[in-house]
């Protein structure tokens, strides 16, 4: 099944946002750590850009959030969803097409090189 | 998973998260409040600086994020999130929603970026569709509208045709006989419209009274507001009835809501008549822009006119008729049944109705006799305010593609940063879009202004035409005036669009600043503005100037007698209820008493005044060749005037004598002067050719003898040839005159008040209708003449302006984007002046091609005034020489301001571009 079709390419905010989730849930500060952490640095969210796409992302069913009872804070964590993991990987997709069209036209040779 | 470091305090972010959406405050408000003391925990081992800094980013980052949430819940509130969305097309750049905001953002920043330009640009076209939207709402509600009464399809006006003219009146018997006999009508009235007076002596006030059939309101199918409306047997027998409904206007404003009216007794014209009902607001008879505001039935006609006439008169043709058709019913078959029934009464009544028939008409909301001259007058104003309206817009086209000109390299940098042609144009046709809607908008404004003007305007021409018509902004106009919009903004907005849609990008950016080149495309355009605006604007000034000489041909027209220092008394002696013999003294005490003040050189009564446009005609039977009086009776216009009148006219009497007081007296031969006319259209049938004592005889029999013949004087209107006229001394045929003609020995502006306490002092009854010098009627019949030149001139001097700075605008930049150009011609030794002629001579071929062009249209277009013109062609070289000069001196004027730059242009400073 060709999930892919059904979404649309992901902004690179959210694309880090699901990737973070998709190792472990996280609660907010642990997710914008682990954005930054994992993108070594290149995203880094701030608070209020964290939760506008926490929000929308919960919105459009992507992510979805659980109350920690083992935490004595009663911290939010956040959790992919089913759809959210399709969504990944249909981004996953997306990009090794990119990735391979970049390829057979040798475009990334020369790249590492230059920079 | 990480450690959560302990919370030490919460910072106060309460207020800064006001700037989120309610829903997500709840949501996520208290965890980002923890969030946010976990990260002031991390910098708090930080130096303060970057504590700072870091604070304010994130500071901001609530604020921005706080507003982009609202944004996009707007947003998707009108689309649809972007998962949800089958159609979603990730490819857009943003949603058209957005986009268009984007626009409108973008469009009002530049509009506010030159806030007098953009002000200037919205008030010229808010003066073109502001005079536009006045003249449609005139022309829907005057010309087009319905009367305001159910199934107004079915009611027709009634008219009376003869071969020569059309008019609309006829008798009662007739009224009658045609009720009686026609077929296609389910109610047939009769009506007429009269001033009158309500109260009485000194505190009656002018009145508009409706003399109507009985059956009027069920014509009409109106029903009353209070009591009841007027009913056939109100109208039965003449005299029987003093009953009167009023309007409901005049029970709210003038009788203060009284509840116990119905059943009161109201005066008009001095006879007490009793309220019976009230007429809903609506209603306003059978003219509604003259409204009438008392419906009397025709049996009280006497009462209120006081002619001593009864309406059984066969040969007195005063009412209109208005009838409602039967159920589909169609014209065509009207007009056929009733030339059936003309054709009968033809046959039956010869003397009466030779050669005439009845027809039929739609009823209009505007009445026949106003309609015409109204509609004249509009639908010249609606060209002139349509010609203004294309020159508006125009010009401002030129002014906003040399704007866009100039922002051509903004545009180019933005197509080459990703912006497609379709969205700049997109944003140009926005920007114009504001700037024509905020135009629109005041136009509404001054479309209410140009519409009082207009009204009181019609109001001078006919001092006693009411005109109150009812004007409201309704849904028509209204979409007129957006439509005006949209098209001014087409015009304004689509040329620079284009332009944008066609420019060459590499080239542009290529440009250095200083060395822009307009592209021979902008430069026609450019080109055609102008001419466009020449032609208009030429247009404009030759038919205020053919207006203005019609004006001066009209005030400097000999009307064959001695205007100066006239002042025309008109009396209403109605109300008195005098007798004949009373009636005769009191005119005659008042002429003498008056001709008596130190002010006044001599004083005289007459039926007729000059210019007053009324015709008035007897039937007398002309003498043969043997001087008696043949057998065939012709009508002739008649003028009743008092002894002295000639005199004190400066009318000269060219044979015979004038009248004299002892013509008067018992047992003395009826006399008659005629005028020349008359001799030259009587006397090929008489042997000598000799008019005095020859006899005149009515058709009643009243033998005349002709002892005086004057010279011809303009009764009617300006220029008209003058038609034959006998003058009868007063009391003869047509009863005393009642117009009191004073000659002053000064300015008759200031005796108005003299008249009154003379004319109050003998006869406290008798009202003066109207008062005024004659050089102020003289003016009356030319006010639609002065309106228009008015109109004409002030819109021909708008676009005159208009084209100055149009030309100005184009010189200017002609010469700034050829500086460089120039400069090298200069360093190469050509002399300023030869270059400026060049460009002078490029400009002035634009303009002679305007002048050309408009000089043709101006020419063509002139068939429409010529109703109008007085004594000048509409193809008069004067004026057409007079207005192509003026434009041709003032564009040269305009052009040569900017020119002079050329002296001052320093050829090194150019060539440094180089």
């Amino acid at each position: 099944m060709n999930s892919g079709i059904d979404f649309p390419a992901l902004k690179p905010a959210d694309l880090e946002i699901l990737l973070a989730l998709s190792q472990q849930d996280l609660h907010g500060y642990g997710l914008m750590k682990q954005v930054e952490a994992q993108s070594q640095g290149r995203v880094v969210l701030e608070l209020g850009s964290l939760y506008r796409l926490i929000g929308r992302l919960e919105r459009e069913g992507l992510i979805r959030s659980l109350e920690d009872e083992a935490d004595a804070t009663r911290r939010k964590y956040y959790r992919l969803t089913e759809l959210g993991h399709r969504a990944l990987k249909a981004e996953a997709r997306r990009l090794q097409k990119v990735v391979e069209v970049l390829h057979t036209r040798h475009l990334l040779e020369g790249s590492e090189g230059t920079s | 998973m990480k450690e959560v470091p302990e919370r030490r305090r919460a910072p106060r972010l309460s207020w800064i998260l006001r700037s989120f959406p309610r829903s997500h405050r709840e949501r996520y408000g208290s965890e980002m409040v923890e969030t946010y003391a976990l990260l002031e925990e991390e910098l708090a081992e930080s130096p303060s600086l970057m504590r700072w800094r870091r604070r304010l980013r994130c500071l901001a980052n609530l604020l921005w994020s706080g507003f982009r949430i609202r944004v996009s819940g707007w947003k998707s509130r009108i689309e649809g999130g972007r998962f949800r969305t089958p159609d979603f097309d990730p490819k857009k750049g943003g949603s058209s929603v957005e986009q268009w905001l984007r626009d409108v953002r973008y469009g009002l920043r530049q509009v506010a970026r030159q806030p007098f330009l953009s002000g200037i640009i919205a008030l010229v076209l808010a003066l073109g569709i502001g005079a536009n939207m006045a003249i449609f709402n005139f022309i829907e509600t005057l010309l087009w509208k319905p009367l305001p009464v159910p199934r107004p399809e079915q009611v027709v006006t009634l008219n009376l045709v003869t071969s020569e003219s059309s008019s609309s009146t006829f008798s009662y018997p007739f009224y009658r006989d045609l009720r009686e006999r026609a077929q296609v009508f389910q109610e047939l009235a009769a009506h007429r419209q009269v001033s009158s007076t309500l109260g009485e002596g000194a505190e009656a006030v002018p009145i508009e009274v409706e003399l109507v059939s009985g059956n009027y309101f069920r014509m009409m199918q109106i029903s009353p507001l209070q009591g009841r409306l007027l009913e056939p047997s109100d109208d039965e027998v003449e005299g029987d009835r003093p009953v009167a409904v009023i309007s409901e206007r005049l029970w709210r404003t003038h009788l203060q809501e009284r509840p116990d009216i119905l059943g009161q007794f109201l005066y008009f014209n001095g006879t007490p008549l009793e309220v019976v009902g009230i007429v809903p607001g609506e209603f306003r008879g059978a003219h509604p822009p003259l409204p009438a505001d008392v419906w009397v039935p025709i049996a009280m006609q006497d009462a209120i006119r006081s002619l001593g006439a009864s309406r059984e008169d066969r040969g007195w043709g005063w009412l209109q008729g208005s009838g409602r058709l039967r159920e589909g019913v169609s014209l065509e078959q009207a007009r056929a049944d009733l030339a059936r029934v003309s054709a009968q009464l033809s046959a039956e009544y010869p003397r009466y109705f030779e050669d005439r028939r009845f027809s039929v008409s739609p009823a209009t909301y505007m009445p026949s006799r106003t309609q015409s001259l109204v509609s004249d007058i509009l639908w010249l104003m609606a060209g002139i305010s349509g010609l203004i309206l294309v020159a508006t817009c125009t010009n401002v086209a030129g002014v906003v593609l040399s704007r866009s000109l100039r922002r051509e390299r903004e545009y180019a940098l933005r197509r080459s940063l990703g912006a497609t042609r379709w969205a700049l144009v997109r944003q140009t046709l926005t920007e114009s879009l504001i700037l024509s809607l905020v135009g629109g908008f005041a136009a509404l404004f001054i479309s209410r202004w140009v519409q009082s003007g207009f009204v009181g305007l019609v109001n001078q021409v006919d001092r006693n035409a009411g005109f109150r018509p009812v004007l409201s902004l309704d849904l028509p106009t209204l979409a007129f005036a957006f439509l005006l919009s949209l098209l001014a903004c087409a015009v304004v907005g689509l040329m620079p669009a284009l332009k944008n849609l066609r420019a060459p990008l590499l080239g542009l950016l290529r440009q250095p600043a200083g060395s822009r080149q307009a592209s021979s495309g902008s430069s026609r355009a450019f080109g055609l503005f102008l001419v466009a605006q020449v032609a208009i604007c030429l247009i404009l000034l030759v038919a205020s100037g053919l207006l203005v000489r019609t004006l001066q041909k009209g005030n400097a027209f000999d009307l064959g007698f001695d205007s100066q220092n006239l002042l025309l008394v008109n009396l209403n002696l109605k109300p008195a209820h005098l007798s004949r013999e009373a009636e005769a003294r009191f005119l005659k005490d008042l002429t003498r008493v008056v001709a008596q003040e130190a002010p006044i050189e001599g004083a005289a009564l007459a039926l007729k005044v000059p210019l007053d446009g009324s015709k008035d005609r007897a039937g007398f039977r002309l003498p043969d060749a043997n001087g008696e009086a043949a057998s065939k009776t012709v009508p002739i216009d008649v003028n009743t005037v008092t002894p002295g009148y000639f005199e004190l006219m400066g009318i000269p009497v060219l044979a015979g004598r004038e009248f004299d007081p002892r013509d008067d007296s018992p047992g003395a031969e009826s006399v008659v002067l005629v005028n020349q006319a008359f001799v030259s259209r009587a006397s090929g049938f008489w042997k000598d050719r000799e008019p005095l004592g020859k006899l005149l005889q009515t058709s009643e029999g009243t033998r005349f003898s002709i002892v005086g013949v004057v010279a011809n004087v303009n009764y009617y209107s300006l220029g008209e040839p003058p038609e034959p006229m006998v003058f009868l001394p007063p009391g003869s045929v047509m009863g005393w005159p009642r117009v009191l003609h004073l000659r002053t020995w000064g300015e008759p502006a200031g005796l108005g008040s003299l008249v009154r306490r003379r004319v109050a002092k003998l006869e406290p009854r008798v009202q003066i209708d109207n008062l005024l010098s004659f050089e102020e009627l003289r003016r009356i019949p030319l006010l639609p003449q002065r309106a228009l030149a008015l109109v004409s001139s002030i819109f021909g001097g708008l676009a005159l302006l208009l084209t100055l700075i149009g030309l100005y605008a184009l010189v200017s930049s002609a010469v700034t984007r050829r500086t460089q150009e120039i400069g090298i011609r200069l360093a190469l030794g050509a002399h300023p002046r030869k270059i400026l002629c060049g460009v002078l001579g490029r400009v002035m071929i634009l303009v002679a091609g305007g002048i050309l062009s408009g000089l043709v249209l101006a020419g063509a277009l002139s068939s429409f005034l010529t109703n109008i013109l007085f004594q000048v062609s509409g193809l008069d070289p004067l004026t057409y020489l007079g207005v192509a000069a003026l434009l041709v001196l003032v564009s040269v004027a305009a052009s040569l301001v900017p020119l002079r730059r050329i002296n001052r242009i320093e050829p090194v400073r150019c060539l440094r571009y180089e």
